[in-house]
């Protein structure tokens, strides 16, 4: 064990620490947050059912952005299907011996990173092509694409053309897990790879990324009509 | 291409219908109401002037509606950007200015509170979007949430379900108890107070235009039918909104007539002879105070139950009459009813003699106003049953323009304003392209606002249209037994 263990595994535990508590407080913060009037979008379900399978099909299949553009919902769709499975793929760095769940992930997860990356760039150039897009574009939203690209880029690399020694990746990762450190390789690329998904970490609770969580608690999407038969209160002004 | 001018703002006259314009920074941001008058912000529990040391009170305030308001709270932080709201706001469609857009509207306020309330805020201290509360901000403000018209187009296309409305509504709300109000909006809710109604009628003449009309009623039909005022113990309260009794009066008339051959007696009351709550464009006291006469009418007329009549912010509001005023138990619909859910019914029981041939002279289509169709659940059917019921030749606009996706007819939310003409003709235009597509001659709807506005609108973009209500038709339609 050396310095180089110890630092970067205690930024790895910073950064995971500020992400649970960062996206849990959020949370609790949006379930916390009364709704006084009802405002559940148009057709409603009528119940709570209904509006829990409406959420899920809108929280799953995006289907709102078929209505804009089919070509966005499309690379929207596997830009976020594609991330999801890299993440599953990474599963091995962390659990010893790897499950079968999880190497059954291994060549889709490949697969997934090549999607993802050109996913990326498609949401990149989307905001450069109309006006409008240009128009409400905000440095946080190149950050967050910006970011992404590079962990995509790096990962890629890695895996095709300067594979670093991941006997050591995989020790340093199953250190993270046991409180067992040990030092990574000092590949550039790797270092690179790995501060800039801390960098990810860290920032998904304090932005945009919070729409993750923020769409469950919907009050327009995620909510019935039944007000002709249910009566709600307002918390803060009851009558 | 031959183009009109309005107040000095130019539009393309021809335009396909959806047509994305381009973007023409600021481009309405000189389109303003004028200011309240501290004689109709005092009467209305509202500060006359702007308050001291406003901009603190004002990210004080912002911070209270976040706790307040789920919506708001989720709305401020789930944007993506992805821009499948920018082309759906009818101000933006019509103008093309960038900040009518719905996300750049929002993005007006997501500034402030990115500025305030979040990490962002704290560390990029310069960054352009984050933006300290000051004139410039609190300008733009006032311009662009009140060229909005909380009609909620825009939330349906949101993959994250971001209801624009909700944030208007916030920001005005922080505005008005800074002390920043519009003329328009502030001198109605006094009118409410004063008189009753929007329109500032006092009880006699409210009483006089009933007789007036049962006078017309005599000379068309040969009946006495009554429009019974402040009638103890009827069996229905109508609520219509003011305008119908002396604007609209076909509607009025329809009313009557329908509530006489179905042979139910109603009334009106003079101490609330209006259901359109402009207090929801102002804060939710107002909205609440607003809300709360109807239930007191219902009680102090002992009257069995309440109809909404034919208007849009009326029904939303009083959509929501259980949470913001109580119980409506001590009544037998214990749950807000419209008139045209009443109607149809009926309808539907046979109660009524119908002659559709009455009708044969329009080519009738049918505006959803937004406040009905979208506000609210199961307000889209009833209307369109009874035109079909009532009339031969119905004809749809374009399904993108119609339902959940209707277009506003631009002069809802508070925005019906003589200064906002040029606004208000422009907010209208995808709404009458799509009117002049069908090469319909009446366009119905049931909300005072959009009759108001199509009056003027539809001539505007030569549609060749004029508007009515949907129980105009019931009343062309109905035979009467003598
Ligand atoms: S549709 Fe919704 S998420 Fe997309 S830009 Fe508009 S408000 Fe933001
Ligand atoms: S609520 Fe209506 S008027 Fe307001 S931004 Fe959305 S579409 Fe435009
Ligand atoms: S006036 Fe009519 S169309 Fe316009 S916002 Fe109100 S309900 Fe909607």
């Amino acid at each position: 064990m050396n310095l180089y263990a110890i630092i970067l595994s205690f930024a790895a535990y910073i950064a995971v620490i500020i992400f649970i508590t960062g996206f849990i407080g959020r949370l609790v913060t949006y379930f916390r947050t009364p709704a006084p009037l009802r405002i559940p979008l148009t057709p409603a379900p009528k119940t709570y059912f209904g509006a829990l399978m409406r959420l899920f099909g809108n929280a799953i299949f995006f289907y709102p952005l078929l209505r804009k553009s089919k070509f966005l919902w499309l690379y929207g769709y596997v830009f976020h299907v594609s991330f999801f499975l890299v993440i599953m793929r990474h599963l091995r760095y962390f659990l010893y011996p790897v499950p079968e769940w999880v190497m059954s992930f291994q060549s889709l997860g490949v697969y997934a990173g090549y999607s993802l990356a050109l996913s990326i760039l498609f949401l990149f150039a989307r905001r450069m092509f109309s006006d409008r897009d240009v128009y409400i574009s905000l440095t946080e939203d190149y950050f967050a694409l910006f970011l992404l690209l590079i962990i995509a880029g790096t990962g890629l690399l890695m895996h095709y053309y300067y594979r670093p020694y991941l006997v050591d990746i995989k020790s340093f990762s199953l250190g993270l897990t046991t409180f067992d450190w040990s030092a990574p390789s000092t590949d550039l690329l790797f270092i690179i790879h790995l501060l800039s998904v801390m960098l990810l970490v860290i920032y998904f609770p304090f932005g945009k990324l919070l729409h993750s969580g923020a769409i469950w608690f919907s009050p327009t999407i995620g909510k019935p009509d039944d007000i002709s038969v249910r009566k709600y209160k307002n918390p803060w002004d009851k009558v | 291409m031959k183009r009109k001018v309005y107040n000095e703002v130019i539009y393309d006259e021809q335009t396909p219908l959806l047509n994305v314009p381009e973007l023409v920074d600021n481009k309405t941001s000189n389109t303003v109401c004028f200011k309240s008058k501290a004689k109709d912000m005092e009467p209305i529990n509202l500060p006359t002037e702007r308050v001291p040391d406003w901009q603190n009170k004002a990210v004080e305030l912002f911070g209270e509606m976040l706790d307040k308001y789920k919506g708001l709270r989720l709305f401020m932080d789930s944007c993506v950007r992805c821009g499948s709201c920018s082309d759906k706001c009818h101000y933006f469609l019509g103008t093309g200015d960038p900040k009518n857009m719905p996300v750049s509207r929002q993005e007006l306020m997501r500034s402030v509170y990115r500025k305030y309330f979040t990490m962002q805020g704290k560390i990029f201290k310069n960054s352009k979007d984050c933006v300290a509360f000051d004139d410039n901000i609190l300008k733009d403000w006032f311009t662009y949430f009140y060229q909005c018209s909380e009609c909620r187009r825009c939330c349906v296309f949101c993959p994250q379900g971001i209801d624009t409305a909700e944030v208007t509504m916030a920001a005005r709300e922080i505005m008005a108890r800074l002390g920043v109000g519009t003329k328009y909006v502030t001198e109605v809710v006094h009118k409410v107070y004063t008189t009753g109604n929007n329109l500032g009628i006092w009880a006699p003449a409210w009483i006089d235009n009933c007789k007036f009309l049962e006078e017309e009623l005599i000379e068309e039909t040969g009946l006495k039918i009554p429009l019974p005022v402040d009638v103890n113990g009827a069996e229905v309260l109508l609520v219509p909104p003011s305008a119908d009794n002396f604007v609209n009066t076909n509607t009025m008339l329809g009313y009557a007539k329908m509530f006489y051959a179905a042979g139910v007696s109603w009334t009106t009351s003079t101490f609330c002879n209006e259901g359109g709550n402009f207090g929801m464009f102002l804060n939710y006291h107002n909205y609440k105070t607003i809300n709360n006469r109807i239930l007191k009418a219902a009680r102090d007329l002992n009257v069995k139950y309440i109809l909404w009549g034919e208007c849009g912010h009326a029904w939303r509001a009083g959509y929501m009459t259980r949470t913001l005023s109580g119980s409506m138990d001590f009544l037998t619909v214990k749950y807000p009813k419209h008139v045209c859910q009443f109607t149809n019914e009926m309808i539907k029981k046979g109660a009524f003699k119908l002659d559709k041939t009455a009708n044969d002279h329009l080519k009738v289509t049918y505006h959803d106003p937004c406040n009905v169709a979208r506000a609210t659940t199961g307000m889209l059917e009833p209307p369109r049953d009874i035109i079909r019921a009532t009339c031969n030749n119905f004809k749809e606009m374009h399904p993108d323009t119609t339902r959940e996706k209707t277009f506003c007819c631009g002069g809802g939310g508070g925005m019906l304003a003589d200064e906002l003409m040029s606004m208000r003709m422009a907010g209208s235009k995808p709404r009458c392209m799509a009117v002049k597509a069908t090469g319909a001659n009446y366009l119905a709807t049931p909300c005072a606002i959009c009759k108001a506005n199509f009056g003027e609108s539809l001539k505007f973009w030569d549609t060749g249209a004029v508007v009515g209500g949907v129980h105009d038709l019931l009343s062309n339609a109905l035979i009467l037994n003598h």
